[in-house]
């Protein structure tokens, strides 16, 4: 029996450009290679990103020599708008449907391709009776300041986007900019049959944005597998142990909260805590502002000079693997998620919870939803260094606290797990030929 | 900076508060305060360029040698802005729309000391002929012509209003300017250096032809100013050879910043009724017949059948164009339509090219792409659209306007059919929501000015910005006109009476012409409240200082065109109404 066909379209190769989106894409499609779908994977790249992989005349290319992965190379795109100026990438992109024949056309994000190419995805789909699904990873279809809904201006956190206030965030664009950008997304947005949402925030802020409910199922992001050595680390606590080692994992940027988790240190030093660890495991400090990095560099430079020649107890541990963490996840007691933004999903509770591990994490968004305060884990309020130091402070010295919370957690579901409600929800749903306004 | 800027504020507002003129001109005082410390952005003093400024004008050089001025900067401030002096060379660029201007625009590149020092020298040897010799004190500012002829002098004179004519003399020829063709005006600068009273004479004047210029290449001409039985004076001048496009834009651009101590549109007025928009509207109409050769691109041509054809004019943004379709792609019958689209932005024609190949791709539309040589405006360039449709229901559609009911195609369909639907406009919203459009009517604004009044008719639209449940947007109706963001019209009727009227420059008032075409032809103007659209106005194309001139030029054109009949409608109105209460 001929298998069917998948095509799985992500924002960058995740071996390019490391990212949420690529990385859950990727994920599926390893998992769907199992499966009775056959999945192939068209991964995008831009040339400010790896210009040498540009192949003159080529739009898409193989990957590395690696089975059924494809490089779309993109071209002239407009982050105003969210498109290609370049119609032979889109005719490419279209030959390349008909020449792969997928059954199911699965995009993760827009972004380096175009709004454009869902519409063609469905028109190509529509001739085959196909299914076009799209996973939603964050609000860059709603707010232009880079989908975080964080106000330029003042940092503040955004909940209801509208013109005048996108136009608030970008005064060079008047209102009817955002009206505008706004009829166009949901314009393309609304050839997608399925839309998957990781958590149940984020489906809630799509459907508040104009998606009909009923198009769009929670799917949540699943785990790779970890080698066998993973297991031993959640239980090879003694149950009355000090439960004093605080550890961050992911990106160093200013949304993620980084500097106010500092801030919380310096609180707990100042009234007589010190009897603890962070460890800080993290990297793209590049993409952060000027103003991160230069307190984030300060920070490390004043830790450097207190210590001395002293042992340090709060470590700037650099970059992580996620094959790394078993041997990580034995030095940590919490993983703290001071993010201020909305995360949609939170990959790191996913992490921590797979070792165990309680989650100390700011009171927003997917991660507010998915760690429940006082049961997995325990919340903090956002962007608030007083209220993560108070946390903290509970968190190492309250007895068997994390014996109890630890005792609640959950395992994530695994990849697998996840590609099979993909194909339950998303792909194997028999449609007939539909109307292409559908 | 700024506290220089205040300084040289309270400076003549000292001055002027000890004088009868402060009684007069203290709302011109406070206007210019305001605008002192809140920049004008059109005044765009932070490009000023001081020794380009002193360069090009060096009357007022000489002005701030002798130290009657502060500065050229003080200078600009608070009168070169108001003769319509450009500042620096790239207020130069634009008022005369980047793009369309030749390299050898005056002034530029930026001038050297020497050069400064030169263009001094000569204004102080001139100054001094014009004492020894005991003529008038005078200057010219700019000659410019074009190869097809086209001439626009100005300079100033102290004549008492002696000067009956100006001659321009060459190498082969004579070329003289009557009382009739010259347009006087007050020069503000120059009475600053007079010392002579503000506003009392008009020692500055214009002259402008389309066609009357010299027809050969020689740059240096004497100009010889003559009173009725006298020469009063003569001046060497090197003449700038433009092109006919751009010394229409800068023509526009000059009249939209021309500010005079008189009562500024009246002043405007009279110099338009004066030659000035006669001439403008033939050099435009030299433009446009020189420029009617387009390029044409056509996408799925054999797809159909249409039953209308879109015809949407580009300026300035095309990104329009991909919005629009996919847009219009979500509503039912939109397989009927053809789009015509013309671009009046030949800088963008490549990109428009690649945008309309890639939405007939997605869209599978009939799709035409008509190129212009240059900015042929609204009235050409939709007549020019118009004449390559396919279909007999022609809608003219802004690219900034959006379908905002799904439905509305077969709701215009249905309204169409109608002994209405011959000619009618829909309802439009602003993207907040409120009534942008539903339907135009006029009113008329009175100009007075030392004894004397004149009427400028205005166009309005009813309940703009108003909720959309009010009446007046929620009734479909006769209306006296409707907006050329959305006309949809019977292609034989738009024949008929002529379409738009090519007199109209770039944009503004050829869509209330038309509808007063078709009202005088017997076809009234409706206004449809069932068929909703969106429109960003305003959005759609980029505005530059000469597009305010051609619109101030449009509204004197359609005030001279229709005023009477407009009056007459009054009256009848007036008229029924009473009839009616009796």
């Amino acid at each position: 029996m001929t298998r069917r066909k998948i095509l799985l379209v992500s924002v960058y190769h995740p071996d390019i450009v490391r990212g949420g989106a690529q990385q859950a894409c990727y994920e599926l499609f390893a998992e769907l290679r199992g499966t009775d779908w056959q999945p192939l994977l068209l991964a995008s790249t831009d040339r400010n990103v790896s210009p040498a992989l540009y192949k003159s005349g080529a739009v898409i290319t193989a990957f590395d020599g690696r089975s059924d992965e494809y490089l779309f190379l993109s071209e002239g795109y407009d982050h105003d708008w969210h498109r290609s100026r370049e119609p032979r990438c889109l005719e490419m992109f279209e030959a390349f449907l008909e020449s792969t024949a997928p059954d199911v056309i699965h995009f993760h994000h827009f972004m380096t391709f175009g709004m454009e190419y869902l519409t063609a995805a469905r028109k190509y789909l529509d001739g085959k009776g196909g299914r076009l699904i799209f996973t939603l990873h964050e609000f860059l279809a709603m707010c232009m300041a880079s989908g975080q809904m964080v106000r330029t201006f003042d940092q503040s956190l955004c909940d209801t986007p509208s013109s005048l206030r996108c136009h608030e965030c970008f005064p060079g664009f008047p209102p009817e900019h955002f009206s505008m950008r706004r009829m166009w997304i949901k314009h393309h947005l609304g050839r997608v049959h399925q839309f998957i949402a990781p958590s149940d925030f984020l489906r809630q802020r799509y459907i508040e944005w104009g998606i009909p409910a009923e198009k769009i199922v929670v799917i949540p992001n699943g785990h790779r597998p970890l080698g066998p050595d993973a297991a031993p680390t959640v239980g090879s606590w003694l149950p009355d142990s000090a439960r004093n080692r605080f550890a961050y994992f992911g990106q160093l940027v200013d949304n993620k909260g980084l500097l106010v988790l500092f801030d919380a240190v310096k609180l707990l030093r100042s009234r007589g805590l010190h009897d603890f660890t962070l460890d800080v495991y993290g990297s793209n400090l590049q993409f952060a502002s000027q103003r991160f990095r230069n307190q984030f560099n300060a920070f490390w430079a004043a830790e450097k000079s207190a210590n001395g020649s002293g042992e340090a107890r709060v470590r700037f541990r650099g970059g992580y693997r996620h094959a790394d963490l078993p041997k990580l996840m034995r030095g940590v007691d919490w993983v703290i998620v001071p993010s201020t933004w909305w995360e949609i999903f939170g990959m790191v509770v996913s992490e921590a919870f797979l070792f165990g591990k309680p989650v100390i994490c700011s009171k927003i968004g997917a991660i507010g939803e998915r760690v429940q305060d006082n049961i997995d884990g325990l919340h903090f309020r956002v962007g608030d260094a007083e209220s993560l130091a108070a946390t903290m402070a509970r968190a190492m010295t309250e007895k068997d606290l994390w014996n109890s919370l630890h005792a609640n957690v959950k395992p994530p579901p695994t990849a697998g797990f996840v590609a099979r409600q993909h194909i339950e929800q998303c792909y194997g749903v028999a449609r007939p030929h539909a109307s292409p306004r559908n | 900076m700024r506290r220089g800027i205040l300084l040289e504020l309270f400076r003549p507002f000292a001055k002027k508060l000890a004088g009868p003129a402060w009684q007069q001109s203290n709302m011109g005082i406070l206007k210019k305060i305001v605008r002192t410390i809140v920049p004008d952005p059109q005044m765009r003093l932070h490009q000023f360029d001081e020794q380009w400024y002193l360069t090009r004008y060096p009357d007022i050089a000489l002005a701030v040698k002798d130290g009657r001025i502060p500065s050229g900067r003080h200078h600009y401030l608070w009168h070169g802005f108001d003769e319509g002096r450009l500042g620096s060379p790239s207020m130069a660029y634009a008022a005369a729309d980047s793009g369309e201007i030749p390299d050898h625009w005056p002034g530029l590149p930026a001038v050297s000391v020497g050069r400064q020092a030169t263009a001094m020298a000569r204004f102080l040897l001139a100054s001094l002929r014009q004492r020894l010799a005991r003529v008038p004190r005078h200057w010219i500012d700019e000659l410019m012509i074009t190869r097809s002829g086209a001439i626009f002098l100005m300079g100033w004179i102290e004549d008492a209003d002696a000067l009956e004519s100006v001659a321009l003399e060459g190498a082969s020829e004579q070329l003289t300017f009557g009382r009739d063709q010259l347009i006087r005006t007050s020069h503000l600068g120059i009475e600053f250096r007079l010392g002579s009273p503000p506003g009392q004479q008009r020692n500055g004047f214009l002259i402008f032809s389309a066609s009357g210029g010299p027809t050969t290449r020689a740059q240096a001409r004497t100009v010889l100013m003559r009173s009725v039985d006298e020469a009063l004076a003569t001046a060497r001048v090197r003449a700038q050879l433009v092109t006919d496009v751009a010394l229409r834009n800068m023509m526009l651009a000059f009249h939209a910043n021309r500010r005079t101590r008189e009562n500024t549109r009246h002043a405007a007025i009279r110099e338009l009724d004066a030659g000035f928009g006669r001439e403008l509207i033939a050099l435009n109409r030299r433009v446009l017949r020189d420029n009617r050769n387009v390029t044409i691109s056509r996408f799925n041509p054999e797809r159909g059948p249409i039953n209308k054809s879109f015809v949407t004019c580009l300026y300035g943004s095309p990104e329009f164009l991909p919005l629009q379709l996919a847009l219009f792609s979500d509503c039912p019958g939109f397989e009927s339509i053809e789009f015509i689209y013309i671009n009046n932005s030949p800088e963008l024609g490549q990109h428009l090219e690649r945008e309309a190949k890639q939405a007939a791709r997605l869209y599978g539309v009939p799709l035409t792409l008509i190129h212009s040589a240059t900015n042929l405006g609204f009235a050409a360039a939709n007549n020019l659209a118009a004449g390559r449709a396919r279909a007999d229901r022609l809608v003219f559609v802004n690219p900034d306007v959006l379908p905002k009911d799904l439905d509305w195609l077969s709701k215009h369909d249905e309204f169409a059919q109608t002994n209405a639907g011959k000619f009618f406009g829909a309802r439009l919203y602003y993207d907040d929501g409120s009534a942008m459009h539903a339907g135009m009517y006029f009113d008329s604004d009175r100009l007075v000015e030392a004894g004397a009044a004149s009427e400028l008719l205005r166009v309005e639209h009813y309940a703009k910005g108003f909720p959309d449940w009010v009446e007046l947007v929620n009734r479909t109706r006769v209306v006296p006109a409707v907006t050329g963001a959305f006309m949809s019209i019977e292609r034989s009727h738009f024949e008929k009476i002529g379409g738009f009227d090519e007199d109209y420059i770039f944009g503004h008032y050829e869509d209330a012409d038309l509808c007063l075409k078709s009202a005088a032809a017997g076809q009234p103007v409706w206004y449809c409240a069932e068929v909703q659209l969106w429109h960003m106005e305003g959005k759609g194309s980029p505005r530059h200082a000469m597009h305010d001139g051609a619109a101030n030029v449009n509204r004197w054109l359609f005030t001279r065109k229709w005023s009477a009949a407009v009056q007459a409608e009054r009256e009848r109105a007036r008229h029924a109404e009473v009839q009616s209460s009796r």
